[in-house]
């Protein structure tokens, strides 16, 4: 069906399985390229559930792990974080709001405090 | 609605700092946390707070980049808010900027902004990124130089990190002989906000604008 004819709804789901890659290493790929993170590029810190960082950024049994990477904006170094997620089921009718594994990425921003992109993969 | 904590501070909140808990008794601890989908009301909590206080208190934010990088002359002379200044949302009365030496040869920049009532609605909606570290509220009367607090800024960095992180308890050592309070909005990896107020126990106008804030954007309490 050509785009122009589906609801706003449909539209948003078939936006969000574009994302969803063969493997977690396609996934991490395009979550650095949407970035714009060198695929050279390795984590300044990773951090992980259970430890005292992890604490302190709020990770729990639903992250994998956070990479930290260094983004520059102008010459400034900014933070960028791309988080691991477990995938999550709600129960919800046929699975409705279910997630698959995926990343989490963005500038960590203060005051909005959401990674708003998202990069899936299949299990 | 906001969800308000009053705890008090101690060392166990800064389980990396080895510095003794020796003045922490005087700061009380105030954790306001909301989901995102009440971003509405977080914003307008840190306007509430912000433009109350500047009738009697002065309030500056202090930004570090997140990690040292090569000295080169472009950056030593752009630092970090040459794009704020030069578009007018920022002026340069109300900002004090710094390029500190590291041991490395590389050097990191920091930046500290005056808040006032023209400014504090751009700082809140574009300038609360990653690099703001924290920010600290003084009364009116108090001897401040914001050069000398970025100048003295690696004191109160984290020696062991990799990026930069400050060290919290140092930070209220050093402001609690200012009868200063100290902010920070910690980042949450599932989404939650939040903005965490250090404030000093010894500040009865401090103390009754955050209880009038609690009033106002408190939970009410379900039976």
């Amino acid at each position: 069906m050509p785009i122009s004819f589906v609801g706003r709804n449909t539209l948003r789901r078939y936006r969000r399985y574009r994302k969803i890659y063969p493997s977690r290493r396609a996934a991490f790929r395009a979550a650095k390229r949407d970035g714009s993170i060198p695929m050279s590029q390795h984590p300044e810190e990773t951090i992980y559930p259970g430890t005292d960082l992890g604490d302190e950024y709020g990770l729990d049994d639903r992250n994998v792990r956070l990479y930290i990477f260094s983004i520059f904006i102008g010459a400034v170094a900014f933070e960028y974080h791309l988080r691991e997620d477990k995938e999550a089921f709600y129960g919800a009718e046929r699975g409705a709001g279910d997630q698959l594994p995926h990343f989490n990425s963005g500038k960590a921003d203060r005051r909005q405090g959401k990674l708003k992109k998202h990069h899936y993969w299949k299990k | 609605m906001i969800n308000v904590q009053h705890n008090t501070v101690n060392e166990e909140q800064f389980r990396y700092s080895k510095l003794p808990a020796k003045g922490l008794e005087r700061y009380e601890h105030i954790r306001y946390s909301a989901l995102r989908i009440d971003h509405a009301d977080f914003s307008a909590l840190l306007h509430t707070l912000f433009n109350k206080i500047l009738e009697s208190h002065q309030l500056f934010f202090i930004y570090i980049e997140s990690k040292p990088q090569t000295i080169r002359a472009v950056r030593s002379h752009k630092k970090m808010l040459y794009q704020e200044l030069q578009s007018g949302q920022l002026l340069p009365a109300e900002v004090w900027e710094e390029e500190l030496k590291t041991s490395d040869g590389c050097s990191l920049l920091s930046a500290a902004i005056q808040g006032n009532k023209n400014n504090i609605p751009f700082i809140l909606e574009e300038q609360l990124h990653t690099n703001f570290r924290f920010g600290c509220i003084l009364p009116k009367e108090a001897a401040f130089s914001p050069a000398g607090m970025l100048r003295a800024l690696p004191d109160f960095l984290r020696p062991q990190s990799k990026l930069t992180r400050v060290d919290t308890p140092r930070l209220l050592q050093y402001f609690s002989a200012q009868q200063a309070h100290l902010f920070q909005l910690p980042f949450d990896a599932n989404d939650k906000l939040q903005f965490s107020l250090f404030a000093h126990r010894q500040d009865d106008v401090f103390a009754a604008v955050v209880s009038s804030i609690d009033q106002e954007y408190t939970l009410p309490e379900c039976n």
